[in-house]
C-alpha cells in the first residue's frame, strides 16, 4: 500500500448497549444504511460486501458467510462477500481485506460489523471468553478468565513501572467523559475515580468499573480508493500509513507482557505516513483493559515509559485536555461489542477527521494514530489517519 | 472422584499425550527438541525454533518464579465460581518456558511477584492430574 492510496468515505453506528429486540441482521442493516446515507452514493456503486465475525454468534456467521448482506442490502453489483476475523484485530483485518478487493477488480467496499451479547447469560459470557482468550489445554482447567489475563497484565506493568492502580484506574474515569459526549455509547453516566476504585474486586488489581461490559452494536464504513474518494465526498479519510505486529496466542508466550508489540508498528505506521506523535491530534487507542491504554499510549511515543498513568491521572486525555485518547469512550464506556472495538474506533476515527463527531468533536482534528489488537492481546496493528494527504 | 469434577479438563493434542501421562505419575516433562534443545511449552507438532520431529520428554524440576499473578474473586467461569477467591499465577520454570498455573495452599495476601515457588500435583480425577505450585517457605 503507498500513502494515501486508499480511503474511507462513509460510516454508520447503532447505539450500543442491552438491546435484545434488536437482531444481527437489524444492526446490520442499520449500520449499512446509516453509512451508505453518510457517504451519499448510490448502493449499486458497492461491489464488495465484508462482513465482520460476531463473537458467539455462530448462526450470524453463517449467514454472512452465506451470502445475507448483499442480498438484505440490495447490492445488485455486488462481486465479492466474505466472512473477515482476527479477533479485537478484525477492523484491521477487514480493512486488509477490502484493500485486497480493491486492488483486483472491485471499486468500492462496504465493511460491516454486527454483535449481539443480549442473548446470553453472563456465566455464558464468562465462559464463552475464557474460550476466546484462553487455552484449553493449558489454561482454562485453570479456572483462567479473559479479566484475569488483564489482572495479570497489569499487576505485572504497575510492578514494572512503578504505576499505581488509581493511576490505571483514572483511564477508566476519561474513557467515561468521552463517552457522555457519544449519542450512541452505552453508559450514560459520570464515572469518579473513587467509584471505580471502589466497585467490587474481579481479578486483582482489577475493580468491576477496569472490566468491560459487554453489549449488542455494529458499525460500518466504506472504503474506495483516494482517487475515487476525492471525487465522492469533500473530506474523504486517508490511510495514511500503517504497522502490525503478531506476538502470540496464549498470553504465557508474549513476547514482552507489558509492552506487547506496539511500538514496532507505531513506528511503522508513522513512518510510512511521514508523520510524528507530535502531528498527532487525537490517539484512538483499543485497550478493553485500562492498563494497555497507557502502555499503549506510551509506546506509542506520547509518553515515557512509566508516565503515561501519571498523564491520565492528571486529565491530560480527557475532553479539552493536550491529547485527546479514546474519543468513542472506547470498549470501558461505550460499550465492548466483541470484535467491534476496534471498528467502533475507527468510525469514531472517521468521524473526528470528517468533523461529524458531534459534541466530542477534537476542534481542526487533522490527524491521528488508531489501533486494534486482539485475542489475548495476540497482535498490535497501527494506523496513521488523516483528512489530508501530507 | 471422576463422576464429581464437573469443571474443563484438558483435552490433549497427540503430541503432548505423553505430558498428561507424565502428571499422572507426578512427573512434570517438558517436550525438548533432540537437535537444537529448545523447550516448547505449550508443545506443538514440531520444534518451533528449528521444525525437527525429533523430541525427548525431560523431567522438569518443579521449581520456578512468580512472573505474575491475579487473584480473581468474581466473574470466573460459572463452574469455578464455588472455589473463588483462588490464584491464577504465571509462573517462569527453571527450565525456561512460562506456564499457567495454579497456586495453592497460600493466602492471596502471601503472594508476590519473584517468589519462589515449587510444583504440586493435583489429582482431579482418576485420569487426570493438574500441575499447580505453592510457595517455597
Ligand atoms: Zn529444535
Amino acid at each position: 500500500m503507498s500513502k494515501g492510496q486508499f480511503a474511507i468515505i462513509g460510516t454508520g453506528e447503532v447505539p450500543c448497549g442491552w438491546y435484545p429486540d434488536r437482531s444481527h441482521l437489524e444492526i446490520a442493516s442499520m449500520a449499512a444504511y446509516l453509512a451508505i446515507k453518510d457517504a451519499g452514493i448510490n448502493k449499486d456503486d458497492i461491489d464488495g460486501v465484508l462482513g465482520q465475525m460476531s463473537i458467539m454468534g455462530n448462526d450470524w456467521n453463517t449467514e454472512v458467510t452465506f451470502g445475507r448482506l448483499p442480498e438484505a442490502l440490495g447490492i445488485k453489483n455486488c462481486k465479492t462477500t466474505a466472512l473477515v476475523s482476527s479477533g479485537g484485530a478484525s477492523s484491521h483485518s477487514i480493512r486488509k481485506a477490502a484493500e485486497g478487493l480493491l486492488i483486483s477488480g472491485h471499486d468500492m467496499v462496504l465493511c460491516v460489523h454486527s454483535q449481539r451479547f443480549s442473548e446470553f447469560t453472563p456465566g455464558q459470557l464468562a465462559e464463552g471468553f475464557a474460550k476466546a482468550g484462553c487455552d484449553p489445554e493449558w489454561e482454562i482447567p485453570y479456572g483462567m478468565s479473559f479479566n484475569a489475563l488483564g489482572a495479570m497484565v497489569t499487576q505485572r506493568y504497575c510492578y514494572e513501572t512503578g504505576t499505581t492502580v488509581e493511576q490505571v484506574g483514572s483511564v477508566c474515569v476519561a474513557a467515561r467523559k468521552w463517552a457522555l459526549l457519544q449519542d450512541n455509547a452505552m453508559n450514560k453516566k459520570d464515572l469518579t475515580l473513587e467509584q471505580v476504585m471502589g466497585s467490587r474486586m474481579v481479578s486483582t488489581p482489577l475493580t468491576a468499573f477496569m472490566c468491560n461490559v459487554l453489549a449488542d452494536g455494529g458499525s460500518a464504513f466504506i472504503m474506495t480508493t483516494a482517487e475515487r474518494a476525492k471525487k465522492l465526498v469533500d473530506k474523504p479519510v486517508y490511510i495514511l500509513g500503517e504497522g502490525s505486529r503478531y506476538s502470540h496466542r496464549n498470553l504465557t508466550k508474549a513476547k514482552d507482557l507489558t509492552r506487547i508489540v506496539t511500538k514496532p508498528a507505531a513506528d511503522e505506521a508513522y513512518n510510512k505516513s511521514g508523520l510524528g506523535p507530535e502531528d498527532m491530534d487525537i490517539a484512538q487507542i483499543y485497550a478493553s483493559y485500562p492498563v494497555f491504554t497507557l502502555m499503549i499510549f506510551e509506546d506509542m511515543g506520547f509518553c515515557k515509559r512509566g508516565e503515561a498513568g501519571k498523564y491520565f491521572m492528571d486529565g491530560n486525555t480527557m475532553p479539552g485536555g493536550k491529547m485527546p485518547v479514546c474519543t468513542n469512550g472506547e470498549a470501558l464506556s461505550f460499550g465492548h461489542t466483541g470484535t467491534g472495538v476496534g471498528t467502533a474506533l475507527l468510525v469514531e476515527s472517521v468521524r473526528q477527521l470528517q468533523g461529524k463527531a458531534g459534541r466530542a468533536q477534537v476542534p481542526g482534528a487533522r490527524f491521528l494514530i488508531e489501533d486494534c489488537g486482539g485475542g489475548a492481546f495476540m497482535d498490535v496493528h497501527c494506523a496513521v489517519l488523516g483528512n489530508e494527504i501530507p | 472422584m471422576s463422576t464429581e469434577y464437573n469443571k474443563p479438563l484438558p483435552v490433549p493434542q497427540k503430541w503432548s499425550q505423553e505430558f498428561w501421562k507424565g502428571t499422572k505419575d507426578h512427573k512434570f516433562l517438558l517436550k525438548k527438541c533432540k537437535d537444537c534443545g529448545n523447550i516448547d511449552h505449550p508443545p506443538y507438532y514440531y520444534c518451533t525454533e528449528c521444525m525437527s520431529l525429533e523430541h525427548e520428554w525431560v523431567e522438569a524440576s518443579g521449581k520456578g518464579t512468580i512472573y505474575t499473578y491475579s487473584t480473581t474473586y468474581m466473574g470466573a467461569p460459572p463452574v469455578f465460581t464455588k472455589e473463588q477467591p483462588f490464584t491464577l499465577a504465571m509462573i517462569d520454570l527453571a527450565e525456561g518456558p512460562r506456564m499457567l498455573s495454579r497456586i495453592v495452599d497460600a493466602g492471596p495476601e502471601e503472594i508476590k511477584i519473584g517468589a519462589d515457588v515449587e510444583v504440586v500435583f493435583e489429582d482431579v480425577t482418576e485420569d487426570t492430574t493438574l500441575v499447580m505450585f505453592r510457595l517455597v517457605k
